[in-house]
């Protein structure tokens, strides 16, 4: 049986002193973990302008915050863009140490060194990746834009 | 009501179950017809098409926002399976509530329903060859939250008597905490 996504995504914000700032960096962060560190993510991942992006790892993110595991803080930017961050709420930390969820093993270190990375640095790893493996094939282009 | 009655009767007979699967049979049916063909049924699906028509509906037993706040310990395989179909889950639920509080099948109907959302409305305003994005104009769009509510319906008072919704709730607690899809 395949681990639980939902574990796994409470993981790496817990790994991540309990915070990630940007939508954008939360897709391409399970991305590089899934393909390029091979931990065991079940999203499905798409091609678009800013790289790999998943509809259900975003449905995810909105399901976490409804539920109350993460607060979402959302600020305009001068750019033009909205950008969200997400913080693990006391209840969300509570669940992760009650629970025990096992840990894959090369997760923490792939995460530690993921997280050392801006997000620019990410999308540009996660496109290069994406384009080495063939995602761009016809009805599987590009249609849309993710926002950090 | 109705969608629990439907699938009593298309568990039960491959006929009723054709009828329902296929678009052109289906949507030959009106109303009338389809009542009287749910009558037709099985004991459940013929009593609740018969409740539906003297509108004697289910009864509000809970109505609870589904958060972490309330269901401390709910499993991350209950929300890897409300992700994945929320409908399902909700169906899963029903089952095993009745299961767990000895009661017969949609004796306690479950429901998990979600408020819609928009996650992402680009608007026309191009800046530096990218559209902008609705929520950086608009603080209402940056307000709107999803919400997820669990309702329970009873089939009967007499079970909304002598069940309290504190019992209701801990046996919805102790089903979350231990969650698997069957």
């Amino acid at each position: 049986m395949r681990r639980s996504d939902v574990s796994l995504l409470l993981l790496l914000f817990h790994l991540n002193d309990g915070a990630i700032k940007g939508r954008k960096r939360i897709q391409k962060l399970v991305f590089l973990l899934k393909k390029q560190s091979g931990i065991p993510f079940g999203f499905d991942f798409k091609p678009y302008f800013y790289g790999p992006y998943s509809e259900g790892l975003a449905d995810t993110i909105q399901l976490f915050t409804s539920i109350g595991l993460l607060k979402e803080r959302v600020v305009a930017l001068d750019s033009g863009f909205a950008q969200y961050s997400y913080t693990l709420t006391p209840e969300a930390k509570k669940l992760i140490t009650k629970s025990k969820i096992r840990v894959p093993r090369n997760f923490r270190k792939e995460v530690t060194v993921l997280s050392k990375m801006g997000t620019n640095e990410l999308v540009r790893a996660s496109k290069r990746i994406i384009s080495d493996t063939s995602y761009l094939t016809p009805g599987n282009s590009p249609t849309r834009l993710t926002t950090t | 009501m109705m969608e629990k009655a439907i699938l009593d009767a298309a568990e039960k007979n491959r006929k009723f179950r054709q009828v329902i699967v296929e678009p052109s049979r289906f949507t030959a049916l009106h109303d009338s017809t389809f009542q009287e063909l749910l009558e037709k049924q099985t004991p459940f699906a013929k009593c609740i098409a018969k409740a539906i028509a003297e509108n004697k509906l289910y009864k509000a037993a809970l109505r609870e926002p589904l958060r972490v706040k309330k269901f401390q310990r709910i499993a991350g395989q209950f929300l890897d399976h409300v992700r994945e179909d929320t409908d399902d889950a909700a169906h899963v639920l029903t089952m095993k509530l009745n299961a767990r509080l000895g009661l017969a099948k949609y004796e306690l109907i479950c429901d998990i329903i979600k408020s819609r959302v928009p996650r992402e409305i680009n608007i026309d305003l191009i800046r530096n060859d990218e559209p902008v994005e609705l929520a950086s104009k608009s603080r209402i769009v940056r307000s709107l939250q999803e919400e997820i509510t669990l309702k329970v319906y009873s089939r009967s008072d007499r079970l909304l008597k002598g069940l309290t919704t504190n019992q209701l709730k801990q046996s919805i607690m102790h089903i979350l905490t231990s969650w698997s899809k069957s």
